[in-house]
């Protein structure tokens, strides 16, 4: 019985950290533009997707059909999560999980699908990129519910303060907000609306007029793009100033951290890494900008963007007590 | 005999009296399309993503959205009559529009096509392509064109002012298309010279279209067959 809940625990966490190669891929996909380069769903140029010759895959193809087939695998490997989970003797909340994941996994193939198949409407497209952090969220969840750690802490009286809790839960918030903003401008193609750094539209203080608007689409002329419009400079802009705004959200969270839990190596651990990686993510942002979207520099960004959400969410997970009923009694405490 | 001869002959002149007429009435509009402003900086296409596309071309290849003559000419505009005329129905040519993908791009990289008309997409870089016309009024598609598929046709059925063709594969290949109700229209060579003919005498509105930078428009008015010139210049973006 042990030894199946090992590998079931080993299982569960690599399923999240193919998750992350899979949010890389799709992003590489979208920073490659390639997200119609296979005309059909779910062949692939008329062949079953497996079947298709790995030589025939040029220019975009390769990126769209990889994305394809590890999507189909780790769709398979959720399945297998789910019976797996479903027929051991965790609690009954991880068994929810399992299936939830296995519903968003269906659900997140089919609006690729159908993304596909409906030459990519922006609605659609910005969803299947938000589902993708959800189903990852989902998957944290039951690894970090299977593991040691977990089970460790269930006899342990270790959560923190709620209003430490309520911070880092709208801490995860924001950044879950933040990943829906990139996805927006990513897909409605406003990456390069405000095109220069600090500077925004040649001046520090976006004007938002038409004279910021004229000076961009100048620069954007200059580089072969097509201009863009004032709504598509302002979904830029938000994506900006929640940057600023979650830096620092994190620097209240460090120093009420600093003032309490230093005492809480798990707490002050995670955020370390949370730390490093909004630094990390900020830096790639700003090079997303400052390199014209270059393909990797973008592609890391979106995926550094969900490790940033994963690692929020395990330090809020890392707060908590450890059943839902003490969650909502801590929140409530003072 | 001599009556019948010169009876023959007064016929021939009568028609070709006729024909001249016919031909005086109709009328040309013709110009010469300019650009003013600084080129943007282009980069070369990174083929590299399709070895087949990178082995169809010694040298760089650049996109050609700007594409200047001597003097600044431009070329790649669309020019076509935008209203003003007074018939509606034109026989559909016979003749089919070719789209070539050669080289892993669209030749030409601008054009009109009439409403029905048969267009014909060739493959002939024997690689994979995908041909995504980003239409809105008339049936969007994406179509497979494996290697092995080296001609496709399509037809429009309604009038559609320029929508994008795409290839998904190669992301730098894109051509433009006007589906158009009438033959009067024109795309400018290099040179930014453009001509349309046989306009019926009449006020028109012409419009020159660029995939950048934009539309200008004259008006311009027909009589007794005449020609009629109109030059257009168009401005980089400016920041300002
Ligand atoms: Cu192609």
């Amino acid at each position: 019985m042990e030894t199946k809940l090992v590998s079931l625990r080993r299982f569960s966490k690599f399923m999240c950290l193919l998750t992350f190669s899979l949010i890389f891929l799709g992003a590489l996909v979208k920073s490659t533009e390639s997200g119609l380069s296979v005309p059909d769903w779910p062949t692939t140029y008329g062949k079953f997707m497996f079947a298709f010759p790995l030589d025939q895959m040029a220019g975009g193809i390769k990126y769209e059909h990889t994305h394809r087939m590890l999507a189909s695998i780790v769709g398979l490997l959720t399945l297998g999560l789910c019976i797996w989970l479903l027929r051991s003797s965790v609690g009954t909340w991880i068994k929810r999980l399992g299936i939830a994941a296995f519903v968003a996994v269906v659900a997140q193939g089919v609006l690729g699908g159908l993304a596909v198949r409906y030459f990519l409407p922006v609605w659609l497209s910005t969803f299947h990129g938000v589902l993708a952090h959800l189903f990852l969220i989902i998957l944290i969840m039951i690894a970090y519910g299977l593991s040691m750690e977990h089970n460790h802490r269930r006899h342990l009286e270790d959560a923190a303060e709620g209003q430490w809790i309520k911070m880092v839960l709208i801490f995860t918030g924001m950044v879950f907000i933040q990943l829906i903003l990139g996805n927006i401008m990513r897909h409605t193609q406003s990456g390069l609306a405000i095109p220069d750094f600090p500077t925004m539209g040649g001046s520090l203080w976006p004007t938002m007029d038409q004279a910021m608007l004229n000076h961009i689409n100048a620069w954007r002329f200059e580089n072969n793009m097509d201009p863009v419009t004032k709504v598509q400079v302002h979904i830029h802009l938000w994506h900006r100033i929640w940057a600023l705004l979650i830096l620092l959200k994190l620097g209240y969270i460090n120093y009420l951290a600093y003032k309490k839990y230093l005492n809480k190596p798990l707490i002050i651990k995670t955020l370390f890494l949370l730390n490093i990686a909004v630094a990390l993510q900020i830096m790639l942002g700003i090079s997303t900008v400052l390199f014209m979207k270059e393909v990797v520099v973008t592609t890391c960004h979106v995926t550094i963007g969900a490790f940033v959400l994963g690692l929020s969410f395990l330090l809020l997970l890392r707060s908590s007590p450890c059943t839902w009923d003490s969650f909502k009694k801590q929140l409530k405490r003072k | 005999m001599v009556v019948r001869h010169s009876f023959v002959f007064f016929f021939i002149s009568l028609m070709s009296l006729a024909l001249t007429g016919y031909a005086l009435a109709s009328g040309t509009v013709s110009g010469t399309i300019k650009f003013d402003g600084k080129a943007p900086h282009f980069r070369a296409i990174p083929m590299d993503a399709d070895p087949i596309c990178l082995s169809l071309h010694k040298e760089i290849v650049l996109p050609q959205t700007i594409v200047l003559g001597n003097g600044n000419t431009l070329g790649n505009v669309f020019v076509y009559v935008k209203s003003g005329l007074t018939q509606t129905d034109f026989p559909i040519p016979s003749e089919p529009i070719v789209i070539d993908q050669k080289g892993c791009n669209y030749f030409p990289h601008v054009l009109g096509i009439r409403v029905n008309q048969k267009v014909r997409i060739l493959n002939p870089d024997g690689t994979l392509h995908n041909v995504h016309a980003m239409t809105k009024v008339n049936e969007e598609f994406n179509m497979a064109m494996p290697q092995f598929r080296k001609e496709a046709e399509k037809i429009f059925n309604k009038p559609e002012f320029m929508f994008a063709l795409k290839c998904d594969v190669h992301p730098w290949m894109g051509a433009w298309i006007a589906v158009m109700s009438h033959p009067y229209f024109t795309v400018t060579q290099t040179d930014g010279k453009f001509e349309i003919k046989g306009l019926p005498n009449g006020t028109y509105e012409i419009e020159a279209w660029h995939e950048k930078l934009g539309t200008k428009t004259a008006t311009i008015t027909i009589t007794d067959g005449a020609t009629q010139t109109s030059d257009f210049t168009f401005a980089a973006p400016s920041q300002s």
